[in-house]
């Protein structure tokens, strides 16, 4: 029971909670009303990045300081405002309220559910603008952050705290690989920490939205992801402001030094948004009409991925931005900025997408800078072998074109390339264990498939995974799965499995 | 037109403070229609700069020459709002502060929401 005490102890503490002082504003006016971007005169007060209201009830946001007038672009709808309506400061920076209940949740930059659920009022103010951590709290990126492709994991690894970029032209599955690596999350190796995910959807249709949102609550993973939508249909600002959003939301969760993955989707919309809001603003127009700072905007966001030491949390977030080329132009003006700014790429090709290779990685295009460091000892010992395979499959078949008579070597390679290749075809929303992808490796590296068909190793490789699934074989699967580098003698055990595998089933030609 | 023309234009434009129809037309007849805008746009902001509005939900009850004593530059204009209920709004050029029963009653709900919510 509550004692009288506490109550009237509750009571008082919420009469000291309220402070009357006289209301002090700075005010200005509507001048002009312009798609979203409003010019007001007075505001002397007024800073940069500043939340404003307008006619005392419309939300915006000060993006432009000038010697006689603010310019202001609008967080809420416009229709309404005209000129001569007030304009106000509130002197809070923006920013969006976060506390651990945000987990699950779909927000709009704001912090405003879109979900239907309650409002979350009580969290911590996280500034939408922030400095990115400094070279003294950070270290190297060398903890893995599995996708469960293995086209990816295997060649192109992405560590914690890592900015890698995944680009291509549009419908080529940019999206499925950012959606399966957040799917992969909940497939945490053994004393791995867990990975929290926000997703940031910009200028999407809401269809579009909705079905990502379905598909990760049905792989049971939204709980630990945040949404945040600025769709097709939302204003220039929110579309502009969603990444820094999600960037403030991940700082929070870096903050109690839990490991943070963000998708960026994409920041090609973001980068038309500003563009529009810049051209409305009359900055003046450079490089295919973007303004001079969209490098700062796209730099200033990917800098704020991170991993901190142990004194600062040792916390990380790893960027998974996505850009979308025209026509596969990587040279143009955005890809390159972005490729220039991020620790490596990932590049879809339509017509790899086309010859049916799903994911469609090219990759010869695609690198990671952070490399073999950002494996586990298990992955490294295997991948290695598989790259170079690869890396001389490719040259070979260029040289092949020529239908020259090869010698039995050169042939045996490239059947074994051929199948590699094979190999990494993988379905969307079915992101593997490693080491189930480490099983997949040693079966094409060490020779295993070089008799099996072409066109039934997809089939192969899912009846060995069913196998190796077993009881019998759990051993065997546990090393591979604890992440150790793996010794010939560590080998063996994987090729007996995969043998007896063979015995029990009839693929061979 | 620079800066400086165009504030001796402005300060010419008044007669003992209170601006000057006569001055006023006789400077715009002198000037080209880029430069009448800026003119104008120079003496609201004068205008602004150099008043100050006092808003009360009543007539009267208070002191005006107290008032203009605080402020003994710029010119005073009074209106009336009696949605303020009690106590009086000040704007001053774009400073703006309100110290009345109204502000008060929404500082309250303000504080009982975020109390109860």
């Amino acid at each position: 029971m509550i004692d009288s005490n506490d109550i009237l102890k509750q009571l008082e503490d919420r009469v000291k909670g309220f402070h009357y002082d006289a209301k002090t504003q700075n005010v200005g006016r509507v001048e002009v009303n312009h798609d979203g971007v409003i010019t007001a005169s007075g505001l002397s007060k007024a800073v940069m990045g500043e939340r404003v209201l307008i006619a005392g009830s419309v939300s915006g946001v000060v993006l432009d300081l000038t010697e006689d007038s603010v310019s202001i672009i609008l967080l809420d709808e416009s229709s309404d405002i005209k000129e001569g309506d007030t304009v106000s400061t509130t002197g809070e920076l923006l920013g969006v309220i976060v506390s651990d209940d945000i987990l699950g949740r779909v927000v709009n930059p704001l912090g405003v559910p879109l979900d239907g659920k309650s409002a979350i009022k009580k969290g911590k103010l996280m500034p939408l603008e922030r400095i990115a951590a400094g070279v003294v709290e950070r270290i190297d990126v060398d903890a893995p952050l599995k996708t469960g492709i293995k086209a990816i994991d295997a060649m192109i690894p992405i560590g914690r705290g890592q900015r890698e970029l995944i680009i291509g032209d549009r419908g080529l599955g940019k999206t499925a690989i950012a959606v399966d690596t957040i799917i992969n999350q909940k497939n945490l190796g053994k004393g791995q920490k867990r990975v929290l995910s926000v997703y940031v959807a910009i200028g999407q249709k809401q269809s579009t939205i909705a079905q990502i949102i379905g598909k990760l609550k049905e792989e049971g993973v939204l709980e630990n992801t945040v949404i945040i939508a600025a769709s097709a249909s939302d204003p220039a600002a929110l579309q502009y402001l969603a990444p820094y959003a999600g960037a403030a939301i991940a700082e929070y969760f870096l903050e109690k030094g839990e490991d943070v993955l963000i998708v960026y989707d994409d920041l090609t919309k973001q980068a038309w948004a500003y563009r529009q809001i810049s051209l409305v603003l009359g900055r003046p127009a450079g490089r295919e009409a973007y303004p001079g700072d969209i490098f700062y905007v796209h730099s200033r966001l990917l800098e704020r991925a991170v991993r901190l030491n142990k004194e600062n949390g040792g916390g990380s977030i790893t960027a998974l931005p996505i850009i979308e080329t025209q026509a596969g132009d990587i040279s143009a003006y955005i890809p390159t900025n972005v490729i220039s700014i991020t620790d490596g790429q990932i590049f879809v090709e339509a017509e790899l997408f086309n010859s049916g290779i799903r994911p469609a990685i090219n990759v010869g295009f695609s690198v990671s800078r952070v490399g073999s460091a950002a494996q586990t000892g298990a992955m490294k010992s295997v991948a290695g072998k598989m790259k170079l395979e690869l890396a001389q499959y490719r040259e070979l078949a260029a040289f092949a074109q020529f239908g020259s008579e090869l010698d039995p070597e050169t042939s045996r390679q490239l059947e074994r390339g051929k199948r590699s290749t094979e190999l990494f075809k993988q379905n969307q929303y079915h992101p593997l264990p490693e080491e189930y992808e480490i099983l997949s490796i040693i079966a094409v590296t060490r020779g295993h498939l070089d008799d099996i068909p072409v066109e039934d190793i997809s089939r192969f490789e899912a009846e060995l995974h069913e196998f190796a699934g077993g009881k019998k074989h759990q051993k065997t699967m546990d090393r591979l799965a604890n992440g150790e580098k793996l010794k010939e003698d560590d080998l063996k055990p994987v090729d007996e499995m995969i043998r007896e595998f063979k015995k029990g089933a009839d693929f061979t030609k | 037109m620079n800066r400086q023309t165009l504030k001796q234009l402005v300060i010419g434009s008044y007669n003992n403070g209170d601006l000057d129809a006569k001055k006023v037309n006789k400077i715009a007849d002198l000037l080209t229609k880029s430069e009448l805008r800026l003119y104008i746009k120079a003496l609201k902001n004068w205008e602004k700069q150099n008043k100050i509005t006092i808003e009360v939900p009543t007539e009267g009850g208070f002191n005006l020459e107290e008032l203009q004593d605080v402020f003994p530059d710029k010119k005073l204009v009074i209106s009336v709002d009696p949605s303020l209920l009690l106590g009086m709004r000040l704007t001053d050029n774009d400073d703006l502060y309100e110290m009345s029963l109204k502000n008060s009653l929404e500082k309250i709900t303000e504080h009982i929401k975020e109390q109860y919510d």
